[in-house]
């Protein structure tokens, strides 16, 4: 069962997230800050990690830079409401990049391409 | 007066009446017989007479003596216009205008009675006198010229108060007077302006429409540009395509302008032969000419001459003449220095007027910008709770034991979410677009662009195009995706309100210096009250929204989004700019 960890700032989109994926039948493990994410992914590796963009304290461009130090091959999504940091050169690190939506179709499409499921 | 009667009473005791005692009498006298003849007369009188020395004319009565003062001397006072000390004035045989206080004494003497005449020679004194009011009358004008001169600044105006006071029988008396200004690229003289009557027809009309004397400056004026106007205006015409090259150095001209020294130019003694051909352009044997100097430069020159009257001109016309040329070299060089002075302030003002408009523009967009920024802040913070409330309202409704209208409910959270999510899309796509830069693009070719994207997802609308063969260039400015934006809202509004059997025409139009595209509807029923509602009343639905921002982003690029009626009285939307290529 392949592992996801998401990370973001508000709890109400952890839970979201957390019910769709694991109603999708992946292994869900939260995190709500970008010292948190850190933290886990040290802790036991994901197979990918949905990182939300703007959060107090590490923003996640700044996590997303930290993770991918740490481990190179993570692939990382950043799930944002802000398109504008598409241009941000630090955001081309992730290997997607998906607007938060009411329809989660998109994210999953991109979770299943990452995960080659 | 000589004391008369002191010398005829030394006569009457000393000497012969009859002799020629009168002979050394410093001023002009005679001595008349009872018979009213000619006793003896002084040579003081014979030359007041303008009789010649040689002896051609006798005098030997007293009418000799009367015709040629033109008076009555008859010593009986019945009989006589003159009195003790009357003043006569003639013209005498060699043509001078004499004036003179006649006296006349009856003495008795031995063979009876005699009469001695005495004139006084005042003609000097005359002359002096009337030379002394002219010059009188001339240092009035030329004050009323400085003073006039000081207070306008108009170039022409003060040209023509200069001409007029050379031309003024107050002023200088000069028939003509022309202004030649130097080009010193051509190196050239040019005609300017001029004034004086062309023919002695016209002189003869012009002068006797004059009034007399006692006239002031600015009567002097009005008198001349109410009689002169059409004469000066022709002569400034032929004037003006007058040009003199200087290139010859010994051009008499150039002397003027060069050396800057005026001149006599023809007449006896004029130096310059027929070489330099200017009295034939003028038309006159003799003119004066003289420069106009503003500090170190000659400005031009200034001819004056006596085309109708022939009077010859004296080198004491030239010297005022040169006076008046130096005070309009002053006024010339002062209203270029005020007309220059004058374009700086207007560029001043102008660049003033950008300044501020730039600072509205700016003001305008930091405003714009804001109000954007702002949106999109909102629009971003908006779509986070939109995406939670609808993912889950998603989830209930996959949720498989749920009774249906909760599901139903729950579908509808998730619809309402999905549309609040496009709305806010929309917002966050016009607010991005204020980065941009404006730039030309063709309302046409943009609107085509817009429609096949539209149609892409309105398979079933019918939009068609038209643009007239002589619209020509379409070209306005703007910052395109904004207006993208604004055609595709524009669009989008016209096709949820209308019937999807309905045609959507766009018509293109280039008048009036502006472009413009016009959405008319076929088998409308579309009112201007629902536009209007549509356009005026955000509060009324996410398409009004949207239209509002369409009509922002309009005007923010300077066009205008209009309602109007069709021939057919179908309510039309109209969009302009103006054109970009005019």
């Amino acid at each position: 069962m392949p592992r996801i960890l998401v990370v973001d700032d508000e709890e109400n989109f952890r839970k979201l997230y957390s019910m769709e994926l694991s109603s999708e039948g992946y292994d869900v493990s939260l995190a709500d800050s970008g010292q948190a994410a850190l933290q886990s992914v040290s802790e036991e590796m994901p197979d990918i990690v949905i990182l939300d963009v703007k959060m107090t304290g590490k923003d996640g461009l700044e996590t997303l830079s930290e993770l991918k130090k740490q481990n190179k091959g993570l692939p990382i999504i950043l799930n944002t409401a802000y398109s504008s940091y598409k241009n941000n050169f630090q955001s081309w690190l992730a290997e997607d990049y998906v607007i938060k939506s009411v329809d989660l179709r998109e994210l999953k499409m991109k979770i299943r391409s990452l995960l080659k499921i | 007066m000589p004391s008369l009667s002191k010398n005829v009473c030394q006569a009457d005791s000393a000497c012969d009446p009859s002799s020629s005692f009168i002979d050394n009498l410093p001023f002009p006298a005679f001595l008349c017989s009872e018979g009213l003849e000619i006793i003896s007369i002084n040579p003081a009188m014979i030359n007041l007479l303008g009789v010649n020395t040689r002896g051609d004319v006798r005098i030997t009565s007293l009418c000799q003596v009367e015709s040629i003062l033109g008076d009555r001397l008859d010593p009986y006072p019945e009989q006589s216009s003159i009195r003790q000390g009357s003043h006569i004035s003639f013209t005498n045989l060699r043509g001078e205008m004499r004036y003179c206080t006649v006296s006349v004494m009856p003495v008795e003497v031995k063979t009876g009675k005699i009469f001695i005449y005495v004139l006084q020679d005042e003609s000097r004194t005359y002359m002096l006198g009337e030379r002394l009011a002219r010059k009188n009358s001339e240092l009035s004008i030329f004050s009323q010229v400085v003073s006039a001169l000081g207070s306008i600044l108009n170039f022409d105006e003060i040209l023509q108060i200069i001409l007029i006071a050379i031309t003024a029988r107050e002023g200088l008396g000069f028939n003509r007077a022309f202004l030649f200004l130097y080009n010193q690229d051509e190196r050239q003289l040019e005609g300017y302006t001029g004034i004086g009557p062309s023919s002695p027809e016209e002189a003869g009309r012009i002068w006797s429409s004059l009034p007399d004397e006692g006239r002031s400056l600015m009567e002097v004026l009005k008198t001349y540009s109410a009689t002169m106007n059409d004469s000066a205006e022709n002569v400034s015409n032929r004037l003006k395509n007058l040009k003199i090259p200087l290139s010859h150095e010994h051009h008499i001209l150039g002397e003027v302008v060069f050396q800057k020294n005026p001149r006599i130019i023809g007449g006896a003694g004029c130096s310059c032969g027929s070489e330099c051909g200017i009295c034939t352009t003028l038309g006159v044997e003799q003119f004066a000419a003289v420069p106009m100097i503003a500090g170190k430069n000659v400005l031009g020159v200034i001819t004056a001459d006596n085309f109708i009257t022939g009077r010859t001109i004296r080198h004491r016309d030239l010297s005022q003449l040169q006076v008046f040329a130096n005070q309009a070299a002053i006024a010339i060089e002062r209203t270029r220095l005020y007309q220059s002075l004058s374009d700086y302030l207007k560029k001043l003002e102008k660049a003033n007027v950008n300044l501020r408009n730039a600072q509205e523009e700016l003001l305008k967009i930091e405003r714009v910008t804001l109000w954007s920024e702002l949106t999109s802040d909102i629009a971003h913070e908006l779509r986070n709770p939109t995406s939670i409330i609808g993912g889950f309202a998603a989830l209930i409704i996959k949720s498989p034991d749920l009774p249906d209208n909760i599901r139903e409910q729950a579908r509808i959270i998730y619809d309402e979410c999905t549309r609040l999510e496009s709305a806010l899309n929309t917002v966050l796509d016009f607010s991005k677009s204020f980065a941009q830069d404006k730039a030309e693009f063709d309302i046409y070719e943009v609107v085509c662009e817009i429609k096949e994207i539209f149609l892409a997802k309105e398979v079933n609308r019918q939009i068609r195009v038209h643009k007239p063969d002589d619209a020509g260039e379409l070209v306005a400015e703007g910052r395109v995706d904004q207006i993208k934006f604004a055609f595709y809202t524009i669009m989008s509004m016209i096709s949820e309100k209308v019937d999807p059997a309905c045609c959507i025409n766009i018509r293109f139009y280039s008048a009036d210096n502006n472009v413009k595209a016009v959405f008319e509807i076929e088998s409308s029923n579309f009112s201007e009250t629902d536009y209007l509602a549509e356009i005026a009343d955000p509060s009324a639905g996410r398409i009004a929204l949207r239209m509002s921002m369409a009509f922002e982003a309009i005007k923010y690029n300077g066009g205008n989004l209009g309602i109007d009626s069709s021939a057919e009285g179908r309510a039309r939307i109209y969009v302009e700019w103006p054109n970009a290529r005019r």
